[in-house]
């Protein structure tokens, strides 16, 4: 009889971001043969886009800053963030991998760091490591020289149509098209791929499918934006629970409070926001002039603030804060953040009533110089200064989507778990963004990627640990 | 405070009310639909300040019921920027309520104020869909993010996505501007990724220099190219021709650059390279067998013609003069064996004992080559079988073959008759 199969590899992997390649690359150590495919006609996807933050609790560089943290102190922030909707084992893991995970990177792939920490929203200390380019390339690309240099071919426009399961119920190989145009789901040629170890799935999020994403959470309408790449669409994930697994809060979707108005998607207004505005500046609401929230809250509480009642917000920041961000020059030049001499200058370009807005800085300043505290409850570091340094920066903001907490269920071991046995399904793996649980209500910023790398080695080495099928 | 001067307070204290009815706009939810322009709010101010200005000090409100008498310079201006009445008529009213917020503490001015309000509200109800849009405009600044793109610019993005070499568009920083999938492809990066990037990162070092070079020296409309090393995403480099041009834009210079990822090329200029030098060593190896061919000839002809002259012709010479029979037909049968000896080594050697064959014996012996069976040359000759076996048993002994197991049609295959 003929095989049904025109390829076989040890080794399946569907998603080529962080998760995916992580998975490759420890897999790769140990099985001969490993693919990985990726539906688009360029490779990394969303985690080449993202901001390259990574969070490490109990790092080198809060050793040589003398911060005090901890596995616990990082899981007990994902659990309040998370509304301790969070799967608890999950969440532990990648907080006590963070720094393992970290070293990883920088000794097996050879990924430069920033040599200096920031401190995000909703973390208690500052615990984050941002890549040299300020971006997820910094680490993608090293990941993807590691897979060329261990002869891991990554087959581009491959599309995962479905799964195919053994009659015994196990994960046995994929049903593809080959060539694959994006989006057209009926390009390309079927063809189906075996595994004789395992699949993994690590085909991220789905912020960008607009009709998927609208069904989890109504609120979420076509016409508000995202920061993803247009691939970030949800195939991969009803491709596994259309093979039995199990979904894990689907509609929690987050929105990113720090996304410009004044360009598409992720853009390089983000990081600005995240790296100097909110920690070195000041969020105001646009139609009073005063501040309404502590600008290093959560992901979460900063957008629920942030649409309610119709607000319209910029952040404001001084020169001296305007410098931790590397992207200022980019955003000056792409009109995302502008530049004002004076207060008075800001105020009237951004339509800001301008005595409250002056008020609004002055009380500011003074908590920072007398040392008060924020009535918002914003964590002001002895290092903070005043915002009185000209030239002012402002940037306008507008909420875009930006992660899928949700996805198919995983236990420890990276085990893709049956929605009806509670059982893992046998050979079937899944990491990253595409899994639910770790992150619960919100994820914390630059938590994404420790998580995706952490379960995408342990999927990677379980898989490969698998005795081949005959 | 009298009207008069409450409207010059009213035009000192602008400031204050602008922010005031900045506030208050907001606040009615009316923002994104009213203008919140200063130009817009200083017009509709200064009407209201004209209007109570040239007013007499008894206005009533039937002075303004007349909208004959109206007039509201700017208005056609206001309704221009694309505002509704309804719109308008907030802001209007949101302005007045600051204006008596600020500076209007008497109750008789204030009612003054409220009535001239009134009457001009009332008649721009009245006229608002008799004023003409002029040429004028304001532009409200865009509440939502950019403009959504006209057909042209929608078109020219189409085109540029779908050609089929890469784009990318550069400005004074090497910064890449602009690029399409196809250039999102050759590198292995995101149109995101690659937005931004220093192109010069795209390529090594000398790829690096040639652009710089080539931004130097291009003057609008000129056009270079050149082969240069680039860098995909994984560190991989490929070989790539770049077409540069320069395009001055708003007093700016941006290069566009048309790439090629030229790797196939490449292969099969390398496929094409070693069957041309396959090509031409055969060409060597032909043309040295040709001469040794050549030579062989040539030692062939001149063997032929020592033998001629030492051997055949000294023979034929020696029966010419001879009368003997006897001598002769020593000489003749000399002859014969030097002739035969000269076709030595040829592919078709003649053999002695066909040249004793009669002329029958070779007709039939032409058939037997041909691969007629006995039976076929007694039809053809029309002679009967016997006479042909006869034939058959003298030409064997003529060509020595008697006593030889060998097949007489295998002989004649090689010999020429």
């Amino acid at each position: 009889m003929k095989s049904i199969w025109a390829e076989e590899y040890d080794i399946v992997i569907i998603g080529s971001g962080f998760a995916g390649l992580s998975a490759a690359i420890e897999a790769g150590k140990v099985c001969p043969s490993v693919i990985v495919l990726e539906k688009m006609p360029v490779p990394g996807g969303n985690s080449s886009i993202s901001g390259g933050l990574f969070a490490a609790a109990g790092s080198p560089l809060q050793a040589r800053e003398r911060i005090m943290d901890s596995p616990e102190l990082m899981l007990s922030d994902m659990l309040a963030a998370g509304l301790e909707l969070n799967n608890k084992e999950l969440a532990r893991i990648v907080a006590e991998k963070s720094t393992e995970t970290l070293l990883w990177t920088i000794k097996e792939l050879g990924v430069k760091y920033k040599p200096r920490l920031s401190h995000l929203g909703g973390h208690s200390v500052a615990r984050t490591y941002n890549t040299a380019n300020t971006s997820g390339s910094g680490i993608i690309k090293p990941m993807l020289a590691k897979c060329r240099d261990m002869g891991i071919p990554i087959r581009l426009r491959t599309y995962l149509s479905q799964f195919i399961l053994t009659k015994g119920g196990e994960m046995e190989g994929v049903a593809v098209r080959e060539n694959y145009i994006f989006p057209n789901r009926e390009s390309g040629v079927l063809k189906r791929i075996r595994a004789r170890r395992a699949v993994i799935l690590a085909t991220g999020g789905f912020s960008e499918d607009k009709e998927f994403r609208v069904i989890q959470d109504p609120k979420l309408t076509e016409d508000i934006e995202s920061t993803n790449h247009q691939g970030a669409t949800a195939e991969g994930l009803i491709a596994a629970l259309k093979a039995g697994a199990t979904p894990v809060q689907l509609s929690l979707i987050q929105l990113g409070p720090w996304a410009s108005r004044d360009e598409e998607g992720f853009g390089v207004g983000s990081m600005f926001s995240m790296l100097a505005g909110f920690p070195y500046g000041i969020l105001i609401d646009v139609r009073t002039g005063r501040r309404f929230i502590n600008e290093q809250a959560d992901r979460k509480l900063l957008v629920d603030a942030m649409l309610s009642s119709g607000r319209e917000s910029i952040a404001i920041v001084d020169q001296k804060g305007g410098q931790h961000a590397s992207t200022l020059d980019q955003c000056l030049k792409r009109g995302v953040v502008k530049k004002f001499e004076s207060i008075e200058e800001l105020a009237a370009a951004n339509n800001v009533p301008l005595a409250p807005l002056k008020e609004t800085i002055d009380v500011y300043n003074s908590l920072i110089e007398k040392g008060r505290e924020d009535m918002f409850g914003k964590p002001l570091p002895m290092d903070l200064l005043p915002i009185s340094h000209p030239p002012y920066y402002s940037i306008r903001l507008i909420s875009k989507v930006h992660h899928c907490m949700g996805g198919v269920q995983i236990n420890a071991e990276a085990q893709v778990v049956h929605i009806e046995t509670h059982q893992p399904i046998s050979r079937f793996y899944a990491a990253g963004e595409v899994t639910g649980g770790v992150h619960g209500a919100s994820r914390l910023g630059s938590n994404a990627i420790p998580e995706c790398i952490t379960f995408g080695r342990i999927a990677g080495k379980n898989a490969a640990a698998q005795k081949p099928r005959t | 405070m009298g009207i008069h001067e409450a409207t010059r307070e009213i035009r000192k204290s602008e400031n204050r009310i602008f922010q005031e009815w900045l506030c208050d706009v907001h606040d009615s939810g009316y923002h994104g639909r009213v203008s919140v322009d200063r130009k817009y709010f200083s017009m509709m101010l200064d009407t209201v300040a004209a209007a109570m200005e040239t007013a007499d000090e008894n206005l009533t409100r039937s002075r303004f019921d007349s909208s004959a008498e109206w007039d509201f310079p700017g208005l056609h201006i206001i309704k221009e920027s694309g505002i509704t009445l309804e719109a308008f008529l907030a802001g209007f009213k949101v302005m007045i309520r600051c204006i008596e917020r600020v500076i209007l503490h008497s109750d008789a001015t204030r009612l003054r104020m409220r009535n001239i309000a009134d009457a001009m509200e009332l008649a721009v109800v009245a006229e608002w869909e008799n004023f003409r849009p002029a040429g004028l405009s304001l532009h409200p600044e865009p509440i939502q993010g950019p403009e959504s793109p006209t057909t042209p610019e929608k078109i020219l993005s189409a085109i540029f996505f779908s050609v089929g070499e890469g784009i990318l568009l550069v400005d004074q920083d090497f910064e890449i501007l602009k690029t399409n999938p196809r250039a999102c492809e050759i590198y292995g990066l995101l149109e995101q990724n690659l937005i931004g990037t220093d192109i010069r990162t795209l390529t090594d070092e000398s790829g690096a220099g040639t652009l710089t070079l080539f931004f130097e020296k291009l003057i609008e409309g000129q056009r270079l190219s050149a082969e240069i090393t680039g860098l995909y995403v994984d560190g991989k480099s490929f070989p790539s021709t770049v077409t540069v041009s320069r395009s001055d834009l708003d007093g700016k210079r941006y290069w566009p650059i048309i790439v090629q990822d030229d790797t196939e090329q490449k292969i099969l200029e390398k496929q094409l390279r070693q069957e041309k030098q396959q090509t031409e060593e055969m060409n060597l190896t032909l043309k040295t067998v040709l001469k040794s061919i050549e030579q062989d000839k040539k030692d062939f002809e001149n063997r032929v013609a020592t033998k001629i002259r030492t051997s055949v012709l000294p023979g034929i010479h020696k029966i010419s003069k001879s009368s003997h029979d006897n001598v002769s037909r020593s000489y003749l049968s000399l002859l014969e064996q030097q002739l035969l000896s000269l076709t030595k080594g040829f592919e078709n050697e003649l053999h002695g004992g066909l040249l004793k064959l009669t002329r029958t014996e070779i007709e039939i012996c032409r058939l037997i080559q041909a691969g007629c069976s006995t039976k076929d040359i007694c039809n053809a000759m029309r002679i009967s079988y016997e006479t042909v076996q006869t034939h058959r048993k003298n030409i064997r002994k003529k060509l020595d073959l008697t006593g030889r197991k060998l097949n007489l049609h295998t002989f004649l295959m090689n010999r020429s008759l």
